[in-house]
């Protein structure tokens, strides 16, 4: 059986997408944070709590695409093995 | 005024002020509506001369957002919206290369006003949600719960960073693009820009694309059968 085409475009948008995502979420975490500090005057507390929830959500993110990538080799794996 | 940035109304409509950027927008919509018209007018049965052409990219459109998308019935459905966006940005792109651009008052390309990416991300916030709906149903927002409720915040996080990534990234390459050949100008102009000016046609091609392949993408998440 031949190979399984490689999906080059959707392996280039993975990339792009989580480079800028991960950015995005932490920033709006700390942006949102410090923003939120400022309104209420409470230090520094909504700004690492900010920081916190933006990297949680980068880890997650990057766990999501993982899995998804695991997901997509095993089947390509399972349908590549001889009936 | 910043940086030959203008912000200014040229006329009203009624109560709603309209500036150059809308102006631009309606020329470019314009140009793709008259193309679309004439590339269309002559269409036959069995296609001759340039509707082979325009067939084969519809073709291969349709065929790339299948393999971005992992669905041809989605790919189908979304593909007139994003090779819109796809166009729509590389004129609006490209229209800054035209002379007298960003150091003009009032000529600057669309993208490189956040307003005009803000709205084109919202389109495809939109267009992301109401494809999840239209596949899924209400069970579409089980997603914001996975893998379990306490994973709420984040998925939110997640949903608001599409839009916010896709506006910033467009804005800040064409902006920034446009600053540097406007400074350049006012420092060597004639000789020194025409470099850069080359790597823009390049920069607003690419940056077309990175817009119209994220929103497939987020497209293609939101209505797999995974989600």
């Amino acid at each position: 059986m031949a190979p399984k085409k490689q999906n080059w475009a959707k392996s280039l948008t993975m990339a792009l997408n989580l480079g800028t995502s991960v950015a995005a979420v932490i920033a709006i975490g700390l942006f949102g944070g410090k923003w939120l500090d400022a309104r209420f005057e409470t230090g520094m507390v909504f700004t690492i709590l900010g920081f916190l929830l933006g990297a949680a959500t980068a880890m997650k993110m990057l766990w999501d695409r993982m899995m998804e990538r695991d997901r997509e080799a095993t089947a390509e794996k399972q349908d590549a093995e001889p009936k | 005024m910043i940086f030959g940035m203008w912000d200014g109304v040229l006329f009203h409509l009624g109560p709603i002020p309209v500036d150059h950027l809308v102006v631009t927008e309606w020329a470019i919509i314009a140009i793709l509506a008259i193309g679309a018209f004439i590339g269309t007018r002559t269409m036959k049965l069995v296609p001759t001369g340039g509707q082979n052409v325009v067939e084969m990219i519809v073709t291969f459109t349709y065929d790339f957002f299948t393999q971005v998308m992992d669905s041809e019935h989605t790919a189908k459905k979304f593909a007139p919206l994003l090779s819109t966006f796809f166009l729509f940005i590389l004129i609006s792109n490209y229209s800054g290369l035209i002379p007298g651009a960003a150091h003009i008052e009032g000529f600057q390309p669309p993208t490189s006003n956040w307003n005009v990416t803000v709205a084109l991300a919202l389109v495809t916030f939109f267009a992301v949600h109401i494809g999840g709906f239209s596949e899924h149903g209400a069970h579409y927002l089980g997603h914001f719960i996975k893998p379990m409720p306490a994973f709420l915040p984040l998925n939110l996080l997640e949903e608001v960073a599409h839009p916010l990534s896709l506006t910033v990234r467009l804005f800040g390459n064409i902006f920034g693009e446009e600053m540097i050949i406007a400074y350049l100008l006012f420092m060597a102009p004639f000789i020194v820009p025409t470099a850069l000016m080359g790597l823009s046609v390049m920069l607003g091609a690419i940056q077309a694309i990175v817009f119209t392949l994220l929103s497939a993408s987020y497209i293609g998440t939101a209505t797999s059968a995974g989600h």
